[in-house]
This record gives C-alpha cells, sequence and structure tokens, in this order.
C-alpha cells in the first residue's frame, strides 16, 4: 500500500508536512518526524503549482487534504462592533452572550461561501484525477484561555505592530469570545464537510482527546501562535486519518 | 346679518381650492397645507412602514438629509450579500406591511400584546417566519428561530418608541389570515409555506374595519411614543392580483377607495395625523402618463420623483440629485488586523520559522522574497523595459515563476521573474498567470456593461437588448450562444465549477471583442449562470452589472416560442419554470420586466428611462 499524501493549508505543518525547499518544484517528502505511513506535499499553497502538482500526484493515491479553515479566525478573531453572537444547529448546547445582536447562523454560512468555493473548484479538478480516496482534514477548533492566547499574540509580535502597520489602537481590540469562535469555527467546518460529502469524501474531525471541556483546543496541543494546533495534535489527527484509510 | 350680494364662501378661498387655478402646468399647486408647518421637524427620527411604495421612499429621505432611523442593520459587518425582499429598506426588518391590520399586529407583536398562534412554518432544512416569508438567512432551528424573531420585534419595537415621524403607506385591503386572525403579508403558498384551505382564509377588510385599525394603531403608538407625528399615505400602486371575485381593476379602485376613506378619517380625528396625497400625484388626471411605467402598474421613476419633490418640498428641502452610490465601507478595524494577524500566522506557520518579522496584512502575501535586485540589475531590467516594452499591468513574478517549474527551481526573488519574462519568457511565448483577482475583473467589466438582460426563451429579452442597443450606439452579446448546452449538461452532472469557470470566461472572451467605451448589452450573463449552478458560485459575480430580468406570463412565453416554431421547447415551458425565474429574481433583487402585454418598443422605452433615471445614461463607461 502507497503511502497516503497530506497536503493542503497551513494546518497541514502539525500533521508533519514539512516545508520543503521553495525553490524547488513542490514534491512528496517524508514527514517531519517520520511516518512511514504519509508522505506530505511540500510546497508553497499559494501557488498554482502547488495545487497542479497534487492533482498530477493525484491518480491512484490516497489524500488527505488540509483545506484552509482558519477563515473564521480571518475575520473575527479579534471582536469587532457589534458585539455578536449566534445559534449553531450542531451546537445546541451553547448559549447566546447577553447583550449581543444575535445573527443567523445562514448569514455567517454565506461569509463562507468563498472557502467553500474554492474547495469546490478545487475537488472537482482533483476526482477527474482518479484518487484512491480523498478525505478532508478537519481544522482544530479555537484556542479558549483568552489570557494565554493574548502572550502569544505578543509573543508572536503580531499584536501591537501589526495593530501599529495598521493604524489601530491595540488596547483597543480584544478577542472575540472563546463560545463565539468556536461556533464560528463549526459553522466553517460545516460548510467544508458539506462540500465535501458532495464529492463523496469524508471529514475527519480532530480527537475528542484534544478538546478541553467547553469543546476548545486542549492547551496541551496548542502551537505556539494564535490559531494552529502543535504536533503533538498532528499525531493524533494521522491515527485518525489512517483509520479512516483501513 | 347676511353678507352683500354677490359674496359667497368660494370668494376667500385660495388658489388651491379651485381645479383651474391650483396647478402649475400638470403639478399641483400646494397640495400639502402650509398650516401644517414642516412635515419633517427638524432633527425628528423618521420611521417607514408599509407597502412597497413606502420603501421608495427611503432613498431620497436619506440624501435629502433627513435622519432616517435603522435599528436592525441586518448584519451588515459580516460583509455578506444583503438581504432579500427589501427587509434590509425599513427602519426595522419587518418588510412589505400591506394592510392596517398587519401594521397593527406589528406594532402589537413588538409590544408583547398580540403573540400568533400560526407563528412559524417548518420546511426541511429551515423555519419560516410567515411574517417575513421572503427572508433570505432564515433560521435553522426552533431556538434560533425563537431568539431571531425575538430580536427583530424589539428592535421594531425600538423603532416605534424612538421615531419623532413615522410614515405609513397603506397599499392593500385584501388578505390572508390564519384562524386566530394573524395577517400574513403574502399568502401561504407563494413565497413560502404551504396554502392550507381549513386554517387560512381570505379576508376583505371593510372601510369601517381598516378605519378602526388604523386609530387602534394610532392610538396605540402614542401610548408607547407620545409625541410621534403620522403621516399617512395610499400606495398608487394597482393589487397585482385579487382573490376576491371581481376584476383586478375593479378591486383596484374599490381598495384604493377603502384605504383613502379610512386615511382621511384617520387624519381628521386624530391631531398630529397628517394624510399626504401620494395616490392623488401619481394617478390624479393631471398625472402625465409616464408616471406609470408601461405596465401601467410600476410607478416609474418620473413618478417617485415628482411624490417625493412634493414631499421635500413641504418638509422645506429640495429634492436631491442622484448621488452616486456610496463608497463600499470600509473593513472594521477588528476584522482587519484578525485578517493581518491570521495571514501573519498562516505564513509562519508554513515556513516553520520564528515569528520575528513583520509580514504584510495582505491576501496575497506569498512566501516568495522581495529583495530588492542590486543597482545594476534594477538598470538592465529598466533598460529592457524600455526597448522592449514594460511589463504587462497584470504581470507578478513571483506568480509567473511558480507556474514555470524549471524557474521555480532556480529563482526565490521576484524580480528575477520579472527580469526573466522581459530577457527571456516574452519571446518565448510563456504564459503568466494574471494577478487580476476575480474581483477586480468583474469590477472592471462592470463599468463596461451598460446593462444585463436575463430570462427564459419567449421573454422577449433579445428583441429589447437589441433595440435597446441600437438606441445607446451599443452592442449586444450573447455570451453562452454555442455553450449553453455544455453548461447545463455540466451542471446537471455535477461540475459546477468547471461549469462557473465556463461562464465567466464566456463572457469575458465576449467582451474582448468590444472596442473599449462601446457600451455592452448582455443578452444573458450572471443571471443564467446563477440559476443553474450552486449558490455557491454567485458571490463569484459581484459587482453585478445593471440587470433586468425580462418576464412574461407562460401563455405569452409559450406563444412567442411557438410563432418561433420552438413548439417542442414550450411544450415544456410549465407555469413553475416561468414561476421560477419570478422567484429568483425576487430572491436575487433583481428587477423585473414583465414583458408580457407590452410590445418591444414599450419595453424599450421603459428599459431606457430605468437606465436613465440609473444615471447609466447618457452613457458615461469605461473608455
Amino acid at each position: 500500500m502507497t503511502p497516503i499524501v497530506l497536503a493542503g493549508h497551513s494546518h497541514r505543518k502539525a500533521l508533519g508536512v514539512a516545508r520543503g525547499d521553495r525553490s524547488q518544484a513542490p514534491d512528496l517528502l517524508p514527514l517531519e518526524p517520520a511516518d512511514q505511513r504519509f508522505l506530505g506535499l511540500s510546497g508553497g499553497p499559494k501557488q498554482a503549482v502547488y495545487w497542479d502538482r497534487l492533482c498530477a500526484l493525484a491518480p491512484g493515491r490516497r489524500i488527505a487534504l488540509a483545506w484552509e479553515g482558519n477563515r473564521y479566525n480571518d475575520a473575527f478573531l479579534l471582536q469587532g462592533e457589534p458585539a455578536f453572537d449566534l445559534f449553531v444547529a450542531e451546537l445546541p448546547h451553547l448559549p447566546v452572550l447577553p447583550d449581543r445582536v444575535i445573527v443567523p447562523e445562514r448569514a455567517v454560512r454565506e461569509r463562507f461561501a468563498e472557502t467553500a468555493t474554492g474547495l469546490a473548484a478545487f475537488l472537482e479538478r482533483l476526482h477527474v484525477r482518479g484518487p484512491a480516496d480523498l478525505v478532508l482534514v478537519g481544522a482544530p477548533p479555537p484556542k479558549a484561555n483568552t489570557a494565554r492566547l493574548t502572550a502569544l499574540l505578543g509573543i508572536g509580535a503580531y499584536d501591537a505592530k501589526l495593530a501599529a502597520a495598521n493604524g489601530l489602537d491595540p488596547d483597543r481590540l480584544t478577542l472575540t469570545p472563546a463560545s463565539v469562535r468556536l461556533k464560528l469555527w463549526q459553522v466553517e467546518q460545516t460548510v467544508l464537510r458539506t462540500v465535501a460529502e458532495r464529492f463523496g469524501s469524508a471529514m475527519v474531525t480532530p480527537p475528542q482527546a484534544c478538546l478541553d471541556g467547553s469543546g476548545c483546543l486542549h492547551p496541551d496541543y496548542w502551537a505556539e501562535d494564535a490559531t494552529h494546533a502543535n504536533a503533538a495534535y498532528g499525531a493524533l489527527m494521522r491515527d485518525r486519518i489512517a483509520n479512516h484509510f483501513t | 346679518m347676511t353678507s352683500s350680494p354677490g359674496a359667497h364662501p368660494y370668494g376667500a378661498l385660495s388658489d388651491r381650492a379651485f381645479w383651474s387655478r391650483a396647478f402649475d402646468g400638470r403639478a399641483p399647486r400646494d397640495l400639502v397645507d402650509p398650516g401644517h408647518g414642516p412635515l419633517i421637524p427638524e432633527g425628528a427620527a423618521v420611521m417607514s412602514v408599509g407597502s412597497c411604495f413606502a420603501g421608495n421612499l427611503v432613498p431620497f429621505l436619506e440624501r435629502a438629509g433627513l435622519h432616517y432611523l435603522r435599528t436592525e442593520p441586518l448584519a451588515d459587518w459580516l460583509r455578506i450579500a444583503p438581504e432579500a425582499f427589501g427587509y434590509s429598506r425599513y427602519s426595522a426588518a419587518y418588510g412589505h406591511v400591506y394592510t392596517a391590520r398587519q401594521l397593527l399586529q406589528l406594532l402589537r407583536r413588538a409590544c408583547g400584546t398580540f403573540v400568533p398562534a400560526e407563528d412559524r412554518w417548518h420546511e426541511p432544512d429551515r423555519v419560516i417566519d410567515p411574517f417575513r416569508p421572503g427572508l433570505r438567512y432564515a433560521a435553522r432551528t426552533d431556538t434560533e428561530f425563537s431568539a431571531l424573531t425575538a430580536q427583530h420585534l424589539r428592535l421594531t419595537r425600538d423603532a416605534f418608541a424612538r421615531a419623532g415621524v413615522v410614515i405609513v403607506t397603506l397599499g392593500l385591503n385584501e388578505a390572508w389570515s390564519a384562524r386566530d386572525g394573524a395577517v400574513f403579508p403574502a399568502c401561504p403558498g407563494t413565497v413560502a409555506g404551504r396554502f392550507e384551505p381549513e386554517r387560512h382564509r381570505f379576508v376583505d377588510f371593510t372601510c369601517a374595519e381598516v378605519t378602526a385599525d388604523l386609530a387602534a394603531f394610532v392610538t396605540e403608538l402614542r401610548t408607547l411614543n407620545p409625541g410621534v407625528r403620522v403621516i399617512l399615505t395610499v400606495s398608487p400602486v394597482p393589487l397585482v392580483a385579487t382573490a376576491g371575485g371581481r376584476h383586478v381593476l375593479e378591486a383596484t379602485t374599490h381598495a384604493k377607495a377603502v384605504l383613502r376613506v379610512a386615511a382621511g378619517e384617520a387624519a381628521r380625528t386624530f391631531a398630529g395625523v397628517i394624510y399626504f396625497p401620494a395616490y392623488e400625484i401619481v394617478t390624479g388626471p393631471q398625472a402625465p402618463d409616464g408616471f406609470f411605467a408601461p405596465d401601467r402598474r410600476s410607478v416609474s421613476p418620473e413618478g417617485v420623483r415628482a411624490v417625493m419633490r412634493v414631499f421635500l418640498a413641504a418638509c422645506g428641502r429640495d429634492l436631491p440629485e442622484k448621488a452616486e452610490a456610496p463608497p463600499a465601507a470600509p473593513m472594521p478595524d477588528a476584522a482587519r488586523l484578525s485578517h493581518a494577524i491570521t495571514q501573519a500566522e498562516c505564513e509562519e506557520e508554513m515556513a516553520g520559522r520564528p515569528a520575528v518579522a513583520l509580514p504584510l496584512p495582505s491576501h496575497e502575501a506569498d512566501p516568495m522574497q522581495h529583495d530588492a535586485p542590486d543597482p545594476e540589475t534594477a538598470a538592465r531590467i529598466a533598460a529592457l523595459a524600455a526597448a522592449h516594452g514594460p511589463l504587462p499591468a497584470d504581470f507578478d513574478g513571483a506568480t509567473y515563476i511558480g507556474l514555470h517549474p524549471d524557474l521555480a527551481a532556480l529563482f526565490t526573488n521576484a524580480w528575477q521573474g520579472d527580469l526573466h519574462y522581459l530577457e527571456h519568457g516574452q519571446r518565448e511565448g510563456r504564459i503568466y498567470p494574471s494577478n487580476v483577482t476575480r474581483a477586480a475583473t468583474k469590477a472592471a467589466q462592470a463599468r463596461r456593461i451598460a446593462l444585463v438582460l436575463d430570462g427564459l426563451d419567449g421573454a422577449g429579452k433579445s428583441s429589447i437588448a437589441r433595440r435597446v442597443a441600437e438606441a445607446i450606439g451599443g452592442r449586444v452579446l450573447h455570451p453562452y450562444d454555442g455553450n449553453g448546452p455544455l453548461l447545463v449538461w455540466l451542471a446537471r452532472t455535477g461540475q459546477h465549477a468547471l461549469a462557473d469557470s465556463i461562464a465567466h470566461a464566456a463572457v469575458a472572451m465576449a467582451m474582448d471583442a468590444v472596442p473599449h467605451g462601446v457600451p455592452i448589452v448582455f443578452d444573458r450573463h450572471w443571471f443564467t449562470a446563477s440559476q443553474l449552478l450552486s449558490s455557491l458560485y454567485r458571490p463569484g459575480w459581484e459587482p453585478r452589472p445593471f440587470t433586468l430580468l425580462c418576464w412574461a406570463d407562460r401563455e405569452t412565453t409559450v406563444a412567442r416560442m411557438i410563432a418561433r416554431g420552438e413548439d417542442r421547447d414550450a411544450q415544456e415551458m410549465t407555469q413553475d419554470r416561468v414561476e421560477t425565474y419570478r422567484r429568483l429574481a425576487a430572491e436575487l433583487d433583481v428587477p423585473l420586466l414583465d414583458t408580457s402585454r407590452t410590445t418591444p418598443e414599450e419595453a424599450t422605452e421603459r428599459v431606457l428611462a430605468l437606465m436613465t433615471a440609473r444615471g447609466i445614461l447618457p452613457w458615461r463607461g469605461a473608455a
């Protein structure tokens, strides 16, 4: 059995996909640390050639695709005006925070239409090439510990410097509450899963062991930034991916 | 005491009391009693509610500098397509309110004194609000529905409570109601829901009932907001249909008479309730023919402007010139920084190194280095550009390198891509991926497009497109001629992304053949693709050019197809298919051009008038 190909956007790094030499064309490389069950497609996912290469490699292979998954942070990591919340059908136990504008879940879904369109377009290309099987890799859920998260933003030199570069006052910017980010993550994941299922592909969701009591990413599995998971998380995800293919 | 011979009450009346002296040409003078003072007191917050005509007033009020109250802005900050059916037009998202009973019940629901028994309809993937049946972003669950509806009614109550002036436009006296008397804005089964004869009944409100409903509305509104002024108007728009058994013309005159008398009664009974004669301005014998569109139902832009000219004059304001569309709101601060952080993290995550450098806050940030070339190389690039022409405007050295593996293996700097293209690539015929985004392409295309006509075969769009193009010196394009069956096949076989790409390419290729500056009229464009493909692909057509949906009833459509010898296709033109187009037009906020009973010449005139009203004509497209 040939190794499973891990490929996609930035969440692939937690899975062990090597960055590779960007002066070379994207290629299949052993994972870091090595895992014989997998190979990772290195290269820059912002380049069309990366996706062309994945399509070229697809015939007869088993592919695990990490597709974006950070759009909810891209739009809503920091709390805007007005502060809002939503009900999410898949998370019925989560209440709505007081004094917030409630927006329809369907409207938030619309916000993620672009990532869904991109995934649909790529899956259509990929399926034409006849992969043996394909699974979508779910993105890690948000990080709840506000104090640690704020500290990480500072460590990463993003917060104050990026705010200054954008002409903003960092003191006036606060993180969106974790419960709201969790719902937004869920909506984005539901949208991506729905697209994948239209193409007959399942989504591998994060393991329960990586979640805290609220459903957010347990601090043991945080990468040292605001939005990504670490290698320990990646190891557990790889097991789930491998199980899916067996 | 008696008056002198020859004296009588009419002798002291002003010109406005006499038909022979009350007009300047065809324009009524002093139509609004000057004794009222300004209709909208200085600084008053204005709320409007009523039939669709009430929505037409809002842009004029805002452009004239009046404060239009908005308490429910419908998640604009999410930067998504706006709500359908005008829910975002009004002070809160109550949508159109056609009858006095519906108005009264809206106020009571907002105040918690009326709770309809039939308050929701369940469909497989959504929960429908019977009182806002066309909401695009409908709830998914009962819990969400209850919360969204409660929020909507609270914000509606806020609007009623905070308004200094409430403008009410009465539209209908016919309605459909539930068993408990709750009145729906549309008959169940038309926009959404299912009609059930045992539960839903037709009501034809009498003059006494409408008068009583208006009186109750004013009384209860003033319990909430004692100082509020109410301006009553009657919509001049005829009924779209009647279920009362009469001819629709007779039903229309009856309805308008009932509403007019009831409004007059309310104005006579209550201080601070003023009747404004919008109906008379548009429908009176003095009104020019052009106040109605060729369908003789829609009020033309000229008619709306005539009403608003009188209304604003009574507010002490001039009718504003048509304003340019406001620029898109900038991205909120929190969203900008969220984006910058996430982009930076994704780059750093891929780079596998500590995050110390300050990355560019851009969607297009890429892993390619952007170190400047040394002075000698920079001079070489400049010399090549001078000798052989500059780099194409949409060229990007980094993506050029990325497309060619042999270059990607050699180069790490974007300027190396620039140099290679100038030195070799151009001569070798190497292609490069244009760095113009889909959104930028669409925006550039929209500037060159004067008009898009879409619709079913037999709707009349080709005849109208040809005539419009002749009138404005433009060119008609048919982007899907020849590949229409391919698009349909791709859509049916689930290959929507490919079909979407082909549709965009077909539009771009067709436009390439037209010199810049020549106005372009499309016979089919984004709407055709949108009705074929998943709604996921609709955002890719933004910003949309000005679009009208040509629509004719089934009989007319079929007759036109048969006349063209398309008998077989005509047999497949079901009522459902015809109605689907109409529904989709409403959902996508595309104005309908009903060609059922009009000649192509009349329809063309109507289209040209609409284009003029929107500032598209005289043509100022990108040259």
